[in-house]
Parts: structure tokens; C-alpha cells; sequence
């Protein structure tokens, strides 16, 4: 069940939150976890009690990780990762290999071997990464583990999060767990609607008319292609997934605080970043947190010599990449977002600093742009061939029959304010306090919730005339 | 700000997500239903089995249906419509905002520019028409041709730019005049008619907003095929006065009916069109001929009804085989017209004094419109 559709915003959400308010302080964990389970078993009904053993199995590696010392505490957390990263590996990775093996042996005159193929279960990568948060923080003497399972299985589980994140560690959301009643309150839920309906926005009437213009140019075959057709179509890709994405986290953190929960901002203006570091910094920071620091710092991180440091940044962004998907777009996409990350480490950082804003946020834009064409083009042949026509800057002049609607045009102008208006500091700052209720006077409130009401009557007008076009995040 | 006060925004916003479905299950407000769209069965949710909930295409369905049946919803789509075609001069579904706030089909832009042009199928179905011909020839039954002028072509100059820069092959309208030229169809070129008289008629032959020709064109052109009935059949023909007409600017079924299909609150005011009112002068004299006609024909023999001429001109017995479905009486042009699957189309044939084929520049490939091979194979039930 997705955010954007009429069953979730017209029947699942507005019951769901009937019974969470009117449920006891006691209960609502149970009550959030059964809703949960029936969200995910409505989008991925074969997996949910696989996922329900590997929580199980996990929950109690947690406590035993806890009670023991030495080799053992180590055991049991080796036995937790192996779990998740198996699973992990095997439905989302088998595929890919099994693909890339009967490659090689058509290519050396073998044949293939015949596999069925492995469904992806709904929100895979992000669950992976929060049950192991959950070990590894319990391992580390962060938090110790908690004592209902129930507890456990809504920090993984909580349907806000689990198909497309945010991802959140065990530590951020330990104490709320066990006792959110400071939070369970109507400022909160306010900001919530708030945060639910503008991420709603983003998404529908933002992402979604860009998406429109995107598909159509690479539907089209590239030898038609003008390069001008495909800056824009890159261009708008940009802001699509930006979009796309942030509005996702707002909808994500926005039903977490309905539910008494902080989550952690996933996008802080990330366009508005003069470095491409500066802009992972600002990017899915949640993930960017979690690479940091389940996999960046223990694989040596800065330390070491030589190439090393620089090693390990590329590295970290190509598992990323990998993350993302199986594909070797993917793959292209994470490798060539660490190969500007280190050249920004090795030189390009110092030469940066010497240009103006304006050209360090264009060269960050460009940068980033450049990745998203093989984030957006699952064929590697073509995603180069796209970039080859991109800075080819031949024929800038638009395809007939790819000409841009006002529509889009309108809501790209929209979407470029959102995304630069974050270089001014003041601005930001405001930006980032818009969805604060709590001191806001009833006028203040009032408007934001009138535009709340106004955005969500766009957004089901838009939903209910449109086919369901599926958040970028949740084929991951 | 006091607390009464946040929970009741909090509750508002409970209620809003809420209001749909309430109104989907009470219809506590009544809503206009869409213009031109099939709307699923409100009552008929996808069956439930386990094999598709596992495989997910029940939930998918689910979700459609969902979509389809959502409270407010005519509102919440003519909303989005609105909006887009007033802000973004964007119109959804098969039609086109052109420029000057004209609008098109888009299946007749895709055949004008040659996009949907098949030369082989065209040549075959103008074969049928031919073939038609002499089965009717042979039973003293004389064929006309009629190439309609398609709002698309006579109005061109007022398609989106993209349109207009996207290379044309030949087209279904040239090929089609040389075929039967020929082959010696009888037929007249209605399209290039219009497009002289374009500048000088004194009211608009196409409207802005509709997809067929205005009443005063459908007049305009009876009255040119009437006088080559009369020369076929070798009849003085009586004289049309199209000089009667009432102007206004309301949109009038069916000059808007593009912007009915649109589904929007409210559509630009349309530019000044005339209704005519035909009249026949000598139309009481004793050795007046009116003959039996057959029109077999696209939507825009449709509008011929609405001029109230062909039941002045033409015998009351004469027929409109819309797309050779239904069978239907100018006289009623809007009523459901006898289904032609149960007609002896030999003996039905047989009554009339001329058969007429009119097609627009997007129908040329329907050739006769399946009517010869129909006579070959005697499918009629009868």
C-alpha cells in the first residue's frame, strides 16, 4: 500500500488514526505494529511472516548479545549480521549474479543456467539496515535491548518507514519506544498533518508532473534525441528524485510524529550545497549516517595511509550505489558519486573555494545530475549514451512531440525555487521551522493547516485522475 | 494558540481524510457524473482469492477501484482539469489544447500529420468502396463519395506548435483522391470547399471547442452534397436559404463537445456560432423531388440532424448507418438507432435512390466502412 493512493490516504490512514488516538498510551505500540503487518502484508503478502521469523530471530540476538560477554557477544552479533546480510544478499543480489554469470558463460560458449528469479520483498534494504542498527548499537553498549518484542518489531516494522525509510538507527528511537506519552500530544500531530501533506505535495504535483516529461524523453529513441531534450529531461530528473524522495521522508516523519515519534530529517536543501560531500551530507542523511557508521568508520575510515582514506569514500558510495539496486547502473551510479567525493578530497575542494556560489552549486548540480542518469536508466549502454548526448550539444533545440507543458514548466519553476532557496542561511532556517506549531500563533497555524487542506485537494484531485505512479524508493 | 483550538484542527484534518469515503458510501452530495467516461460499477469490488492476493494483482485492482469509485470524485477530476486548462492551457485525456484556446482530438492530429497512416490498408479499403460501387451500379443504386473536411485540417493554422513542426508523410486525404479519381468514384472533395470558403463564410464553419462541424457548416455542406445528388439524379433541386440563423455565444451540444469530453467546471466563452434555420424555397411545389437516401458515415453525418434539413430534402424514409451500426432517422438524430447486425442489408439496400459515403480525413480507412463485405458474406441475420 502506498502514501499516494485513495485506499491509504482515504481508508487505511484516517481509521488508523482513529484507533491510535483513541488506543491507551500501553497499547499503542501493539496497535501500530497490527496495523503495520496489514499494511505490509497488502504489498508484499508472501514475505511478511519470513520478516516476522527474521524479527523474532533478531529480537532475541539482541538480548543475548546484551546478556553475553567476550567471543559469545561477538558470536551472536557475527550470527545477526550474517542473517540480515544474507537475507539481504539473496533476495536482492541473486538475481544480479545468477544474471551476470550466465553472461560469462555465453560469452565463453556455455550455457545458461536456468533459475527462477527471486521476488524482491517490499523495503528490503531499509529493514536490513535497521535490524542491524538494532545488534550492532546493542553490541556497541549504546542502548540496551528492548524488553517487548512488540517494541522491537514496530521500530522495524513501523509502516511509516519501512517500505522507503527513513532509515532509523535503534539508538535515535530507543527511549521513544518504551515511552512517548511527552510527545503523544496535538502539537505534535500537527506538525505531523503538516509534514505529511507538503511531503504528500512534493510528491504528487512536483515529482510526478516532472516524472511525466522524464518518461516521455526516455522513452523516446536516443538517436532522436536532441541534446537539449536530454539536459532537460536530466535536469528535471534531478529534481524529480529530489523531490520524489524528500516528499516520501516529510510523509515518513510526518506520520511519525502523528504517532508520538522523532524521526530524523532525511534532506536538508541539498541543492543548495556548494560541495558534492557537502550535498551527500544533506542527501538521504539518514542512510548517509548509517553507511558512516556501520560501515564507513569500522572498514577504517579516515585512518590509514596512501590511497586508503580515499579508498574507503569510493568504496562506501559504490555500496551505496549497490544499495540502491542490482544493477550495474547502480553500480556506475555509486562509483562515479565516490569518484567526485575523492577528487573533491584529493584538490578539487581547494580549487572550489576560490569560485564564486554560484558556479560550486551549478558544478554540484551537474555532478549529481550526471549520477541520476544512471540511477534513472536501469541499461548502462544507454545511460552513457544519454550522458554522451547531454554534453554532446548537439541539436539545442527541443524534439517536436517533446516539447515541455505549462504544467511543467510551471512546477519546474517551483521546484528550482524549493531546491536553491536553501543558500540563504535566514531562509533555510525559516524553511526548516515551518512545520514548528507549538509557538505559532492560531492565525499562523491556521494558514498553514488552510494550505495543508488546499494541497491535499490538489494532490487527490491529481491521484484520483491519474494512474498510481509508485514512489522512485520503493522498488528498493 | 488553545487546546480546544488544536483539537479541533486535529480533528478537521480526521474528518477531511474521512469526508470521501463518507461520501462514497452515503453520496450525502450529489455529484454530476463524468461527460464521455466509463466509470466502473461502484458496487463492483474485484472478486477476492487467495492466488491473486498472494500475487498481489487483487491488492492492484483493489487500488484501481479504489481510484475509480472515490468520493468526490467527478469534482476532484474536473477540479484538476480546471486548473490545468485554465493555468496551464493543458487538456487531459484525447484532447488537445491547441493555440488561441482551440481544441483538438488527438486521434485526428495523429492521422493528419500521417502518424497513424497505414498506405497499404488505405489502398484496400478504398478497393472496397470501388467494389461497392459496381455492386451498386449493377443494381442501378448510384455511390457518392464524400471527403468530409476534419477540424484538424481546416483548422491547422491553430494546432500546438509541436504538432505542427512534426514531419508529415503523405497523407490518407491525398492518396485516397487520387484512388478514386481513378478508379472513377463518383465523389466530391468537401475539404477543399471549406477551405475556400473559410475567409468569406459568414459564420464559423468549425467551432473552437468542438470536434465536428458547427451547424451552420453541416448546412453549408448538405447543401453542397444535395446539389450533387440532384445532379446525379437528375433532379432540379430546391433552393436552400441558410440565412435564417440564430447567433449565440453559449456552447450547444455538439459544437462543444470537446470541451464537454474535457470534464471541466467551465470552458472560455466560445467564439459567436450560428444555428441556421434552413429554409427551402418552393418546397410546396407539386413536382418536387425528394429522394431516398443512404448515408453511411462517421459522427459527422450526426450533425446534419441537428441542422433539421435532411428531413426537408430528403425522403422520410432515408437512413444514417452511423459507422454501419445503427441505423438512424434524421428525424431523431440523438435516438439509439436500429442495430444494423439485424438488418437484411440486401432488401434495406434496395430502397434507396442513392447510397452516400462520408468520411473524415481520420475515417479514410474505413473505407465503405465494412459494408460490401458484408453484402459478399450476407452476415445479416434475418
Amino acid at each position: 500500500m502506498s502514501f499516494n493512493t485513495s485506499l491509504f490516504l482515504l481508508y487505511f490512514f484516517p481509521v488508523f488514526l482513529i484507533l491510535y488516538f483513541l488506543t491507551p498510551p500501553r497499547f499503542k505500540n501493539l496497535m501500530a505494529f497490527a496495523a503495520s503487518i496489514l499494511f505490509y502484508a497488502w504489498g508484499a503478502p508472501k514475505f511478511v511472516f519470513l520478516i516476522l521469523g527474521i524479527l523474532i530471530i533478531d529480537f532475541w540476538l539482541g538480548d543475548k548479545i546484551y546478556e553475553s560477554t567476550g567471543k559469545k557477544r561477538k558470536g551472536y552479533l557475527i550470527a545477526s549480521l550474517v542473517l540480515n546480510l544474507s537475507f539481504l544478499f539473496y533476495f536482492k543480489y541473486f538475481n544480479f549474479f545468477v544474471d551476470n554469470v550466465n553472461v560469462i558463460f555465453t560469452a565463453l560458449g556455455l550455457h545458461e543456467n536456468n533459475f527462477v528469479r527471486v521476488a524482491l520483498p517490499l523495503g528490503i534494504s531499509f529493514f536490513s539496515f535497521q535490524e542491524m542498527s538494532y545488534t550492532i548499537d546493542i553490541y556497541r553498549g549504546k542502548n540496551p535491548p528492548l524488553k517487548k518484542f512488540t517494541d522491537y518489531a514496530l521500530f522495524v516494522f513501523l509502516f511509516s518507514h519501512i517500505t522507503a525509510g527513513p532509515i532509523v538507527t535503534y539508538g535515535a528511537l530507543a527511549d521513544d519506544l518504551i515511552d512517548r506519552r511527552q510527545k503523544l500530544n496535538n502539537d505534535y500531530r500537527l506538525q505531523g498533518f503538516l509534514l505529511f501533506f507538503i511531503g504528500l505535495a512534493k510528491k504528487v504535483l512536483i515529482a510526478d508532473t516532472l516524472g511525466v516529461q522524464i518518461d516521455h524523453v526516455y522513452a523516446t529513441n536516443p538517436d532522436h534525441l536532441s541534446s537539449l531534450d536530454c539536459w532537460l529531461a536530466a535536469i528535471a530528473a534531478n529534481f524529480q528524485l529530489y523531490f520524489d524522495f524528500a516528499g516520501y521522508s516529510d510523509m515518513a516523519i510526518g506520520i511519525g510524529k502523528l504517532l508520538g515519534f522523532d524521526f530524523p530529517t532525511n534532506f536538508d536543501f541539498p541543492f543548495s550545497a556548494k560541495s558534492f560531500a557537502e550535498l551527500w551530507r544533506r542527501w538521504n542523511i539518514t542512510l548517509g549516517h548509517w553507511l558512516r557508521d556501520y560501515l564507513y568508520i569500522p572498514i577504517g575510515g579516515n585512518r590509514g595511509r596512501g590511497i586508503m582514506p580515499y579508498f574507503n569514500i569510493w568504496f562506501v558510495f559504490v555500496v551505496c550505489g549497490f544499495w540502491h539496486a542490482a544493477t550495474w547502473s547502480d553500480f556506475c551510479w555509486g562509483a562515479w558519486c565516490g569518484f567526485i567525493v575523492v577528487l573533491e578530497a584529493l584538490f578539487l575542494l581547494k580549487f572550489l573555494e576560490k569560485v564564486p556560489s554560484v558556479v560550486r552549486i551549478g558544478y554540484v548540480f551537474i555532478s549529481f545530475m550526471i549520477g541520476v542518469v544512471f540511477f534513472k536508466i536501469h541499461d548502462v549502454k544507454l545511460a552513457f549514451r544519454i550522458v554522451e548526448k547531454i554534453f554532446s550539444f548537439h541539436g539545442m533545440a527541443l524534439t517536436p512531440g517533446l516539447y515541455p507543458t505549462n504544467r511543467f514548466i510551471f512546477y519546474i519553476a517551483i521546484a528550482i525555487f524549493f531546491s536553491f532557496v536553501g543558500v540563504n542561511q535566514s531562509i533555510r532556517k525559516w524553511l526548516n521551522q515551518f512545520f514548528d506549531v507549538s509557538d505559532s500563533s492560531a492565525l499562523v497555524v491556521t494558514s498553514k493547516m488552510l494550505l495543508c487542506i488546499i494541497l491535499f485537494g490538489l494532490c487527490l484531485a491529481e491521484i484520483v485522475s491519474t494512474d498510481f505512479k509508485p514512489f522512485m524508493y520503493y522498488k528498493f | 494558540m488553545g487546546t480546544k483550538y488544536k483539537y479541533f484542527l486535529v480533528g478537521l484534518f480526521v474528518l477531511l481524510l474521512l469526508v470521501p469515503a463518507l461520501q462514497r458510501r452515503f453520496q450525502f452530495i450529489s455529484e454530476a457524473s463524468f461527460a464521455l467516461v466509463k466509470v466502473p460499477d461502484a458496487s463492483a469490488l474485484p472478486e477476492p482469492t487467495f492466488k491473486a492476493f498472494l500475487e498481489s494483482s487483487y491488492q492492484d485492482s483493489v487500488v484501481s477501484w479504489f481510484n475509480a469509485t472515490a468520493g468526490f470524485r467527478p469534482l476532484l477530476v474536473r477540479l484538476r482539469n480546471q486548473i490545468d486548462y485554465s493555468c496551464f492551457h493543458l487538456a487531459h485525456g484525447t484532447t488537445v489544447y491547441g493555440k488561441g484556446g482551440y481544441l483538438f482530438l488527438d486521434e485526428s492530429m495523429k492521422s493528419f500529420i500521417g502518424q497513424t497512416f497505414d498506405s497499404a490498408l488505405l489502398c484496400r479499403r478504398t478497393d472496397t468502396i470501388v467494389m461497392l460501387q459496381k455492386y451498386l451500379a449493377a443494381r442501378n443504386i448510384p455511390l457518392l463519395y464524400v471527403m468530409a473536411p476534419g477540424k484538424t485540417s481546416f483548422d491547422q493554422v491553430y494546432l500546438p506548435y509541436e504538432y505542427k513542426a512534426l514531419k508529415r508523410s503523405i497523407t490518407g486525404y491525398e492518396l485516397l483522391g487520387n484512388r478514386l479519381e481513378a478508379h472513377q468514384v463518383d465523389y466530391i472533395n468537401l475539404s477543399t470547399y471549406f477551405d475556400k470558403i473559410a475567409t468569406t463564410s459568414s459564420y464559423p464553419l468549425f467551432p473552437k471547442q468542438g470536434l465536428h462541424w458547427t451547424t451552420y457548416g453541416a448546412a453549408v455542406a448538405l447543401d453542397t452534397i444535395y446539389k450533387k445528388v440532384a445532379s446525379i439524379l437528375q433532379f432540379a433541386p430546391l433552393k436552400i436559404d441558410l440565412s435564417h440563423v440564430t447567433i449565440s455565444s453559449e456552447p450547444k451540444y455538439p459544437d462543444d463537445d470537446l470541451a464537454v469530453a474535457m470534464n471541466i467546471f467551465r470552458i472560455r466563452p466560445m467564439d459567436t456560432l450560428a444555428t441556421p434555420a434552413p429554409v427551402c424555397i418552393n418546397a410546396n411545389s407539386g413536382d418536387i423531388r425528394k429522394p431516398k437516401i443512404l448515408f453511411i458515415g462517421d459522427s459527422y453525418t450526426f450533425v446534419f440532424g441537428f441542422t433539421k434539413l435532411p428531413i426537408q430534402i430528403f425522403d422520410s424514409a432515408s437512413r444514417y448507418w452511423f459507422y454501419m451500426r445503427s441505423a438512424k432517422d434524421f428525424s431523431d438524430i440523438m435516438k439509439e438507432g436500429n442495430d444494423l447486425a439485424t438488418i437484411d442489408l440486401k432488401s434495406a439496400l434496395g430502397q434507396f435512390d442513392l447510397v452516400i459515403i462520408l468520411s473524415t480525413d481520420a475515417r479514410y480507412d474505413y473505407g465503405d466502412y465494412g459494408l460490401y463485405t458484408r453484402l459478399i458474406n450476407d452476415k445479416a441475420i434475418q
